[in-house]
Order: structure tokens, then C-alpha cells, then sequence
């Protein structure tokens, strides 16, 4: 078991590492091809002083020249990157000279609230539904539950953000706040808009409907291993034993289905980032998912880096994490 | 999947593995109304012109969302969209792009996935480090985020002239984020498979390398691969939407269901929610076709579930 | 200075919007949140480049500044003409050489006096180049501004062949301003310009304090200004600030309110539900939202509309040789049905332009444009066929950058060209910055997007800026040397309105060259809430989102 950790974590950090040289190889490339980001310091509607925009440059480590030879994999700044990073400096951003750990502390905090919501949101569903379907197996209640959970992920999940705002959301407000007042919990619960007022109320529906991705496929796993579970030995043993229904399905069916959860959540996790980034942009939440999104637009290349690898960072921690659990979970698996 | 498999000759397992899950679906109405829609749906994408005889690229300003007060007949069947085009031409020549992108990104990932998936699993060894390593890190990156950095950094200028230039940079994107699932599936079948008695023979025998990972490995990595592929298709069709929402999909004044919708969020609520809904419901019934005939096939071919 | 419309991410509205339906009776929810009393306004507000002054030049950042910072000059809200506020007097004998006297006993929120110094302060940390100031240009029309703005060394010095290198900038004063007395300030140009008090009311040329300067990090987030709103709590980019109304301002006009919360939406954002559920005060709906807000008859009668002067044209690439017949420049722009356009876009969101310098300026809307901006499919043809036709097979291309609704827009106007003249066209979408190399570069091969928000009200500012310079600095590679020689008559004229009418001139010289078509000038719709009275929208500055004069602004009790 030990060797098998250090060895997954060695294989974490070449990967990390191998992710992060690659982000900056695109990064520099696109400077290469498309032309200097410095120039977008100054807005951009007029040429600004060639003193001025290289000032800039220098400011910014985009002076190298290595940044105007196409194909260049600049590695003397992606080492100076490293070593800035290493030392907890995050840098700034290109457009207000805005430090990016300061960023990092106010959006990393918002992406993970909506993460904790999205995530019991979509455990919890799939729990019911896949045990329901699984104890009816092949009636018409496990066919409405497969076809529902289907056609939820068939809709893509902006599409539902979007409605939700624009249809549902301000008569709802109006009605609560008519009823409640507009500063109790009702009032902001289903607000269009995040409020940092209220950071944990009006972040709950954003992150249901964000919990709605990947819920078929989870459902499917639960369903699919409880049928496993239902009839392996074990169950059958405790139901000879005369154990209560109850108990069996709580202790033995369920606790042994945690394992593919366990592992669905994790594959999940990549999927809930990429919706990370519509549902903050439509619900105007600060955080990392809407960062890199404008990142990448305005090619803030250090912003991009860092909040890429931030992601990365906790993809491959949680792929980890998911991987121990499951060697600690089931107790046939056993490596060396 | 079966450790102690019965010494069947390959290609009678196989085939009785096909059979049996053609059989099985045959038998569900879900699977007959999905494959119904996925036809009309590749049936339009094939042959525009059956189903419209407007030209999609006419378009008159000051005749801007004429709403459709025919419904299905008249000069404009379905109204006009934003642009003063016919609604239903629009719709039905933005098929073509996004169904031949989502087959396109299809087709590419599963090739790279197999191809690299069964090279990885025979070998083993270095070459199983290496692409396993290229796996791990190219799932790190999610698809959709990975696609927005691509198209957004190499945006530059844009004018295509075909249809495939149309697509060609977000089948590219979404081709590179997408081979990873394919080329899992197809490792660890290739590990289960390449230590069989008649793979051993095989090689006893002398049988080349290639010969062994084409005749022997491939149709058993085939078939838990196939199981994804309808998924993945209505998968694409969806990010192809995503992308075009955030305006770096498939690019104007070309069409694509995407693009409908991402023109149709806008206008729906000026009270013009038939630019939304048609396109929505075409793209939610179609995606969900796939993802329902997916579904079933992965039951089909997965012995287990039966 | 409408940067932030370079917004990208087109996550617009959707769905159907629930009309508003009367609000019946309860008052008593709309009051706002964040600061506390019903006498503060909520305000939407985009992203906040920076807040000291000479920094920002976008909408929004100036939008704080112009409420946070008092000017040596307010512009007239009905007339958009400057009218003295810090100043006592604006006097010049030759245009070149100007005295300004400031008004006596104005201090800084801190308590520092506003005296000459303060504002030599500001501009010369603005036309210092090390300090990469945005609106450093502004101070280019002054006296010693080339020493603190030099030319890059001669290129054979250079260390590595593509980085330009400079001498290292010693002067850190502008030679043309000397404060004569604490309260008079003289200011010497290098050339004459009628223009340059209306210029003064604008964020490059307001006062910095001594404290601000000290420590500019505390200081952009909580401006030391000398205006009527101070802060109390610094501003967060992210999330907006709430300034207070300053209780000593000693301004003639002191704001009714008691103070404005700020909430930030960032691109793709929009503050409409926000409006309807009552958390925002005055916004503007998207293009959608404004048809089925119009259809509440309610609701209209809140509802702020008036011409904006941003204009937006197609510019010919007269640097090309495919362009140089003046009539196929003209029939390209009889041949857009403007009209159109902008019900492809949405009503009322632009009205269709026929002169450089739009309506709402002064010295502008003069028709300039005339016959030629005027939709006219069959006259377009045969100025076609004089210009010797289309080449055969070639498509025209329309050259676009890919914010907004841009592509919409020029696809539309595509779309109407292609349909007028018989011609095939093709869309090419460019990124922002590739935009600007292209543009600047002149390597774009076709009509493209060009547009302008003005920095100050005077139609020299359409004209100077867009088709001076010269032909290798220019957009369009425009160069006419009797225009050039109009207006430099025109900044020398001994009056503003002789100056006006001589600017006019050189815009009648424009349609003789006709180096761009002009399009649209955008017209403002801000619909706010119904606890607000004597919402004013100034002409010329005002955020693209939703904006009101803060200093007018009452709220009903």
C-alpha cells in the first residue's frame, strides 16, 4: 500500500508538471503567432508609445525574445515562472496590475461553495433515484427514471441556467420578497444574480442546477451496482440470516455501492469545471471558472496559467483521493 | 470481463455478442423511437434540400423576425430569424455543420483512442508509461474548458470558405479532448484480452504483432467502446452549442444548431420564443436519441446488466 | 472610451421575460441592500480599470471619478458645453497660451487644498511615460511633453534587433504648465487649439492630492478626491463600492442622496433581472428585454431615451488599391439599408447616420453624408457600373472584430450590400487584438468596423482624431491636404463657434474623399425604478449599462 502511494504521487507530479509546461508552450505559442498582449494594457483604441508598451513588456516578462520566434518553447520564462511560483509568487494581471493571489483568495472560496452544492445536489439525486430504480428493477418506475435522468443530461445545462434566470427567477423573488421581505432568506434564495452578500444563500440555486450535470450517469452507476450488490452472496447470506430489509439495503447494498460513487464523483468533478464556467458567467459569481473564461479572452497568459493549474492542481489531487478511497473502500483490492 | 471464457473461436463470440444485443434492442420502443429521430436527424444533415426550398442565404433585414403565423406552410414556414432568413432553411442547413462535426470528432477520437489504446495495452511496458502519462494528462484538462483555450488563444481571423473549413477548428479542439474515454476503454480490454489462450496461440503460432492487435484485439475492444460512441456524439452536439453560446463555435454568418440557439437565447424573450424553441427541442430530442440508444446499446453489450 | 464593450462573452439574454406587472403597493421592499437608509441609490456598474485620474480612460472608471472628483469644468447637461466649476476662468488671448484661475477655498476630502500645484501634480504623473499612464496622450498638445514621451533610440543601438530601446526619462515636469500664483495656472500648447477648455472637464485633467500620490495602491481603491461623493470603504473591482455624499462638499450643488452603492456586472452580464426584481436602479435592457419592457405602458413611463454620440462606420482601406475609386466606396454605403439593420438588431438601439460628426455634438449632424447615406439599391448599382463594376467572381470582404454583436451588425450590412449590388460577400471575424494589428498595420483588405466614442463635446474631436495624422498613422490611409490645412485654420480660429463652423467645413471635405461610410450613431434607452425623480442622463458621458447623473438624482420619499 505505501509503495502504491508514493508511487501514484510520483506519477501526480509528472503529470502536473508535464500539464503545466504544456499550458505554457500554448501560452507562449499563441503570443508567438498572434502578436503581444501588451498592447491590450492600453485598451487598445489607440497605438500606444513604443517607450510606454515596452515598459510594459519588461514589467511583465513578455520581453523575452524568445517570444518572437514562432515554436519557441521559452523555456528560460517557464522556468522563471516555476521558480516565481515556487516562492508563492503568483504574480499580476495584465489588464489593473491586479495581484492574482489576492484574486485567487475571493474566487477559489466561490467556485468551491458551488462545488459542495453541486455535489450533494447530485449525490443525493442519484442516490434516490438509482436505489429506486434498482429495487424496481425493470418496471415502468426504472424506465421513467432512466429515460428522466437522460433527458435532464440531454439538456444542456446553460440552456437551464438561462431559463431559470430569465423566466423563473424574477417572479419568484418578487413573490418571496412580497412575503418574507427582501433581506431574509427567501428574499435572496432565488435572486438572478449572485450577491456577495448573501455568498452562501444565493448560491444555492446556481449550484443545483449546476448539480444537474452528469446526473444519468451517476444514476446509472448507483443503479447498476446496487443490482450487483442485490444479488451477490453476502446479501443473500444476510437475508437468509433473517435480517431486516431495511437493514440489508442501508448496511450491505449501499455502503457497497459507495464504490463507483465514489469514483463517478471524481470523473464528475472535470465535468461540474467546465459547467463551473457558464454558470458563473450567466450568475455573475466570481470565481475561477468565469476567471479563466475572461482570461482566456483578453490573453492574461499568467492568469490563465495559474488558474489552469489551480484546476489541474485539484483534478489530479481528487483522481488521487478517488483512487486511495477506492483501495480503502474495497477491501479486495490490494496493491504492491 | 471473463476470465475463464469457454475456448469459442473469436469471431463466433463475437458475432453472437452482436446478435444477441441487435436482438435485444430491436425488442424496445425507446430504442425504435431513437433511431427514428436519429435518421430524420441525419436524413435532413444529408439531403437539405428535401426539407426546405428556401435559400438560407437570402437574407432581408427590414424582414427580420417575421413570426410564423403559417406554421409549416406559406413562403416562410417557420417565420424568419433574426436576419430576415426563412427560419426553417436555416434550421435545416445548420444541420449538415453540427451533425458532421459531432460524426467528425467522433470518428477521430475513437481512431486515436483504439489506435493508441491497444498499442498502449499490447506493449505495455515504456510505451503504456507514456501514452498512460499523455492520458493522465489530457484529462485534466476538461473538455470544454480545453476547447476554450484552444479556440480562444488561436482565434485570430476567420473567414471560411467550405463547410469544413467552418468546423475545422472546433472539431480540432474538441477531436484533441476527446480521444482520452475511447483510449481507456480500448487499454483495458487489450490487457484483459492479450493474455487469452488464443491470443497466446496465436503468437505461439507467429503471428505478427499487427495481425494479433487487428484480428484478435480490436473486435474485443470494440464493443465496450462502441457502447460510448452515441453518447459522445450527443456530447459534442452539446459543447458544440456551449462554444457557440460563448462565441467562439462555429463562426457567423454560418450556421449551426449552436448557432441558432445562441441567436435564439437572445431573442426569446422579446417574445420571440419560437427563434428558442425550435432549435432547442431539435437539439434536446436528438441529443437525447443518442444518448437513450447509448444507453441501451452499452446494456446490450455489457453482459453483465442482462 | 467604451472599452468595456469590447465585452466578449455573448451570454445574453434569454427566456421569456415576465413583464413587471405593476408592482401594487409595497413600496416598502424596494429600498436597496448593502448600504444601509432608503437615500441610496444602486447603481450597476461594468469593470473598473482604474480610479486615479490619467489612469482609467474606459466608461465605468470615469463614471466614479466624475462623482468622486470635481473638474476644473462640468459639462451643461442639456447643452454638453462646459461650464466652469473648479475654475474661476478659462482665458486665452492666442488659443496657445491659457490662464486658469482657480476658485478660491476648495479643498480634498483629506483636507488638502486644490490649488494649481495639485493639478500639475496630476497631469505631469500622466505625461511622465514611465508611469504608463492610458490617457497620456491627452497631454500631448502640451508643451514639454516630448521630453517626458522620446523616441526610441536609433534602431542599429539596439541590444537585440526587434526591442526597441529608449534613453531613460529624465524630465518628470511638463515645461508648459508653471503655477503663477497658488490659485492660477498657466498652461502653454505647441500649437493653438480653441478646443482645449472643453477638453478640462475630463478625467486626465482632474487634481491629484498630495496623500493620493504618496501611496497610489490605497489611493485606487480609495480616491482622495475633491468631489461631491467621497469613500468611506475602499472600492473592490470585483464587487462594487457604496460612496457616501461628502457632508463639507463646498460645491454650489450638493447631491439629494445620501450615497450610491455600486454593483459590478462583469462582460456577458446583464443587470436587467436585477432592474425587475428591484436591486438596481437604473439599467439597460438588451435589445429583447427593451421590446417586451416597451410593450408595459407602466414601465415606459420610466424610461430615459436620448442620442448617444458613439458612432459606428465602415472604413475603406484607402491604402488599397482595389478602393480607390471614390464611387464604388459610395455605392458600397448607398447600397446598406440602414433602416434594416437595425431591425435585424433590435429598435431603437441606433438611428441611421449621415454625416462624420453625429447630432448630438456640437458642430455636428450637419448631413454631411447627404445622398450617399441614404439607401438607395438603384442609384448603388450605378455608381457601381461608373466605377467599372465589380470584379468578377471576387468577394467582398467586410473585416469585423468579433465583440458583441458585431458579427450581427456586419453580417446584416453584408447581407444588405450582397442583396443591393448582386455581389457575393465574406464575414471576416477578428479577434480583438489581431484586429488592432491588422488595423494599424493597414493589412486589412476590405471595408471594416470602425468606431468612436468622443473624449470631448466638439466635432473637431471626429475629425482630428479618426482622419489626422498623416496616411501611414491613420485607420483609413486618409491624408487631404486641403483638409488638413481646414483644420488647422479651425484650431486657430479667434472664437469656439467660428471654430465649430470651420471644423463643419473640413467635414464637408471628408464626402469628397469619403474615406469611411458613416453608419449609426447609438441612441441611449435606461429604463430606472420608481423610487427615482429627475433622472438625468448626460449626452455624452455615461456608461454603457445604465447610468444617471448622480449629483441631480433625487429619490422619493
Amino acid at each position: 500500500m505505501g509503495r502504491y502511494i508514493i508511487r501514484r504521487l510520483l506519477q501526480a507530479l509528472l503529470t502536473l508538471g508535464i500539464v503545466l509546461f504544456l499550458l505554457h508552450y500554448l501560452m507562449a505559442l499563441s503570443v508567438q503567432v498572434r502578436g503581444n498582449p501588451a498592447l491590450l494594457f492600453f485598451g487598445g483604441e489607440r497605438v500606444p508609445d513604443p517607450a510606454m508598451l515596452e515598459q510594459i513588456e519588461r514589467l511583465y516578462g513578455l520581453d523575452s525574445p524568445c517570444y518572437e520566434r514562432t515554436g519557441d518553447p521559452c523555456l528560460v520564462p517557464f522556468v522563471e515562472r516555476l521558480q516565481r511560483l515556487a516562492s508563492g509568487d503568483l504574480g499580476t494581471t495584465l489588464q489593473g496590475n491586479r495581484d492574482v493571489g489576492d484574486l485567487l483568495a475571493v474566487y477559489i472560496p466561490n467556485t468551491l461553495r458551488l462545488f459542495i452544492i453541486s455535489t450533494i445536489t447530485v449525490v443525493t439525486l442519484a442516490m434516490l433515484l438509482g436505489t429506486w430504480a434498482a429495487r424496481r428493477r425493470g418496471s415502468l418506475v426504472d424506465h421513467s427514471v432512466r429515460a428522466t435522468t437522460i433527458l435532464v443530461d440531454s439538456i444542456p445545462v446553460f440552456l437551464i441556467l438561462l431559463s431559470y434566470v430569465y423566466i423563473i427567477s424574477v417572479p419568484l423573488t418578487k413573490w418571496a420578497r412580497g412575503i418574507w421581505g427582501t433581506d431574509s432568506f427567501m428574499g435572496q434564495f432565488f435572486r438572478p444574480s449572485y450577491n456577495p452578500d448573501y455568498p452562501w444563500v444565493t448560491i444555492i440555486m446556481p449550484g443545483i442546477i449546476l448539480g444537474t450535470v452528469g446526473l444519468a450517469t451517476l444514476t446509472r452507476l448507483v443503479r447498476a451496482s446496487q443490482l450487483e450488490n442485490l444479488g451477490a452472496d453476502f446479501v443473500r447470506t444476510a437475508k437468509a440470516k433473517g435480517l431486516k430489509e431495511r437493514r440489508i439495503t442501508m448496511v450491505h447494498v449501499v455502503r457497497n455501492s459507495m464504490i463507483p460513487i465514489v469514483t463517478g464523483v471524481g470523473y464528475l468533478f472535470a465535468f461540474m469545471l467546465s459547467g463551473a464556467v457558464l454558470t458563473e458567467g450567466v450568475m455573475g459569481i466570481p470565481g475561477m471558472g468565469r476567471m479563466i473564461f475572461q482570461a482566456v479572452q483578453r490573453q492574461e497568459i499568467n492568469l490563465v496559467l495559474v488558474g489552469l493549474t489551480v484546476s489541474a492542481v485539484v483534478v489530479v489531487v481528487v483522481s488521487l483521493v478517488v483512487d486511495l478511497l477506492y483501495a480503502v473502500l474495497d477491501p479486495r483490492i490490494r496493491y504492491d | 470481463m471473463t476470465e475463464l471464457t469457454v475456448p469459442v473461436s473469436q469471431t463466433q463470440r463475437q458475432a453472437s455478442l452482436w446478435a444477441d444485443a441487435f436482438h435485444s434492442l430491436r425488442k424496445r420502443p425507446d430504442v425504435i423511437f431513437a433511431v427514428l429521430v436519429m435518421l430524420f436527424v441525419f436524413a435532413m444533415a444529408a439531403f437539405p434540400a428535401l426539407f426546405t426550398d428556401q435559400d438560407p442565404t437570402v437574407c432581408r433585414g427590414r424582414e427580420a423576425r417575421l413570426q410564423p403565423e403559417t406554421w409549416f406552410v406559406g413562403e416562410h414556414p417557420l417565420g424568419t430569424d433574426g436576419f430576415g432568413c426563412d427560419f426553417a432553411a436555416a434550421i435545416v442547413y445548420g444541420t449538415r455543420p453540427t451533425i458532421v462535426l459531432a460524426l467528425t470528432v467522433m470518428v477521430v477520437s475513437v481512431a486515436v483512442g483504439l489506435v493508441l489504446g491497444i498499442t498502449a495495452g499490447y506493449y505495455g511496458r515504456w510505451v503504456d508509461a507514456l501514452i498512460s502519462r499523455a492520458l493522465d494528462v489530457f484529462i485534466v484538462i476538461p473538455m470544454l474548458l480545453g476547447a476554450i483555450l484552444l479556440l480562444s488563444l488561436f482565434r485570430g481571423r476567420s473567414a471560411p470558405d467550405s463547410m469544413l473549413e467552418t468546423i475545422a477548428p472546433p472539431a480540432i479542439a474538441l477531436c484533441l479532448f476527446g480521444w482520452m474515454e475511447f483510449c481507456r476503454y480500448a487499454r483495458a480490454s487489450t490487457i484483459e484480452t492479450k493474455n487469452l489462450d488464443y491470443v497466446m496461440a496465436a503468437k505461439c503460432l507467429g503471428a505478427k504483432d499487427r495481425r494479433i492487435m487487428f484480428r484478435h484485439i480490436l473486435p474485443n475492444a470494440i464493443a465496450p467502446v462502441t457502447a460510448v460512441v452515441p453518447t459522445t456524439i450527443g456530447g459534442v452536439i452539446v459543447t458544440e452549442a456551449a462554444l457557440a453560446v460563448l462565441g467562439i463555435g462555429v463562426q457567423p454568418p454560418a450556421t449551426s444548431w449552436g448557432v441558432l440557439l445562441s441567436d435564439g437565447t437572445e431573442w426569446a424573450g422579446g417574445g420571440y420564443l419560437y427563434l428558442f424553441g425550435i432549435p432547442l427541442v431539435l437539439l434536446i430530442l436528438t441529443v437525447f436519441a443518442f444518448a437513450t440508444f447509448g444507453d441501451a446499446l452499452r446494456d446490450a453489450l455489457d453482459p453483465k446488466l442482462r | 472610451m467604451r472599452r468595456m464593450r469590447m465585452a466578449v462573452a455573448a451570454l445574453a439574454a434569454a427566456g421569456t421575460v415576465v413583464a413587471t406587472a405593476a408592482c401594487t403597493g409595497d413600496e416598502s421592499d424596494v429600498d436597496g441592500e448593502g448600504g444601509g437608509g432608503d437615500a441610496f441609490i444602486n447603481m450597476q456598474i461594468g469593470e473598473v480599470y482604474s480610479l486615479i485620474p490619467g489612469s482609467s480612460g474606459e466608461s465605468e472608471g470615469y463614471r466614479v471619478m466624475k462623482n468622486v472628483y470635481d473638474g476644473l469644468v462640468y459639462y451643461n447637461i442639456d447643452t454638453g458645453e462646459p461650464e466652469n466649476l473648479v475654475a474661476e476662468s478659462i482665458t486665452s488671448d492666442d488659443n496657445q497660451t491659457w490662464t486658469i484661475k482657480i476658485k478660491d477655498g476648495l479643498t480634498f476630502h483629506n483636507g488638502e487644498p486644490v490649488d494649481a500645484d495639485s493639478f500639475i501634480r496630476s497631469w505631469d504623473r500622466t505625461a511622465y511615460a514611465p508611469n504608463v499612464a492610458r490617457l497620456n496622450y491627452f497631454f500631448a498638445t502640451i508643451e514639454g511633453y516630448a521630453d517626458m514621451n522620446p523616441d526610441p533610440l536609433p534602431a542599429d543601438t539596439w541590444a537585440d534587433p526587434e526591442v526597441p530601446e529608449y534613453d531613460t526619462v529624465e524630465t518628470t515636469h511638463l515645461s508648459g504648465l508653471t503655477a503663477i500664483d497658488p490659485l492660477t495656472l498657466e498652461v502653454k500648447l505647441t500649437a493653438p487649439f480653441i478646443g482645449f477648455p472643453t477638453m478640462l472637464g475630463y478625467e486626465a485633467f482632474y487634481p491629484i492630492a498630495e496623500e493620493c500620490l504618496n501611496d497610489l495602491e490605497a489611493c485606487e481603491a480609495k480616491p482622495i478626491g475633491n468631489g461631491p461623493f467621497m469613500f468611506e470603504e475602499p472600492y473592490n473591482v470585483e464587487s462594487g463600492g457604496t460612496a457616501v455624499t461628502w457632508e463639507d462638499y463646498p460645491g454650489d450643488k450638493k447631491p439629494s442622496i445620501d450615497g450610491v452603492n455600486w454593483k459590478v456586472y462583469l462582460e456577458g452580464q446583464d443587470c436587467w433581472a436585477d432592474f425587475q426584481t428591484g436591486d438596481i436602479d437604473v439599467c439597460r435592457p438588451t435589445a429583447p428585454d427593451y421590446e417586451s419592457a416597451m410593450a408595459d405602458e407602466e414601465l415606459t413611463s420610466r424610461l430615459v431615451q436620448q442620442s448617444d454620440p458613439s458612432i459606428t462606420m465602415l472604413a475603406f482601406p484607402l491604402y488599397d488599391e482595389r478602393y480607390q475609386n471614390v464611387d464604388l466606396r459610395r455605392a458600397i454605403s448607398m447600397a446598406i439599408d440602414r433602416e434594416g439593420v437595425i431591425n435585424v438588431i433590435g429598435p431603437d438601439r441606433f438611428d441611421p447616420l449621415d454625416s462624420w460628426v453625429p447630432e448630438s455634438i456640437l458642430g455636428g449632424g450637419r448631413g454631411a453624408c447627404g445622398e450617399y447615406c441614404t439607401y438607395d439599391p438603384e442609384g448603388a448599382k450605378a455608381l457601381l457600373e461608373a466605377a467599372g463594376g465589380w470584379p468578377e467572381g471576387e468577394k467582398l470582404q467586410i473585416w469585423v472584430n468579433d465583440a458583441n454583436d458585431n458579427t450581427a451588425i456586419f453580417r446584416a450590412i453584408g447581407d444588405s450590400i450582397a442583396e443591393s449590388l448582386g455581389i457575393e460577400y465574406e464575414l471576416v471575424t477578428v479577434a480583438w487584438p489581431d484586429y488592432l494589428d491588422a488595423r494599424d498595420g493597414h493589412a486589412i483588405e476590405g471595408p471594416f468596423r470602425d468606431g468612436w466614442g468622443p473624449d470631448y463635446n466638439l466635432n473637431e474631436n471626429y475629425l482630428e482624431p479618426i482622419y489626422g495624422g498623416g496616411a501611414s498613422v491613420n485607420n483609413t490611409g486618409f491624408e487631404d491636404e486641403a483638409y488638413n490645412a481646414k483644420i488647422a485654420e479651425a484650431g486657430a480660429a479667434a472664437s469656439l463657434d467660428e471654430a465649430i463652423e470651420l471644423y463643419a467645413e473640413a467635414e464637408a471635405l471628408l464626402a469628397e474623399v469619403f474615406p469611411s461610410a458613416p453608419l449609426f450613431a447609438s441612441k441611449i434607452n435606461y429604463f430606472y425604478s420608481e423610487r427615482l425623480d429627475n433622472v438625468l442622463v448626460h449626452p455624452i458621458y455615461n456608461g454603457p449599462g445604465g447610468d444617471c447623473e448622480l449629483r441631480d438624482v433625487t429619490i422619493k420619499s
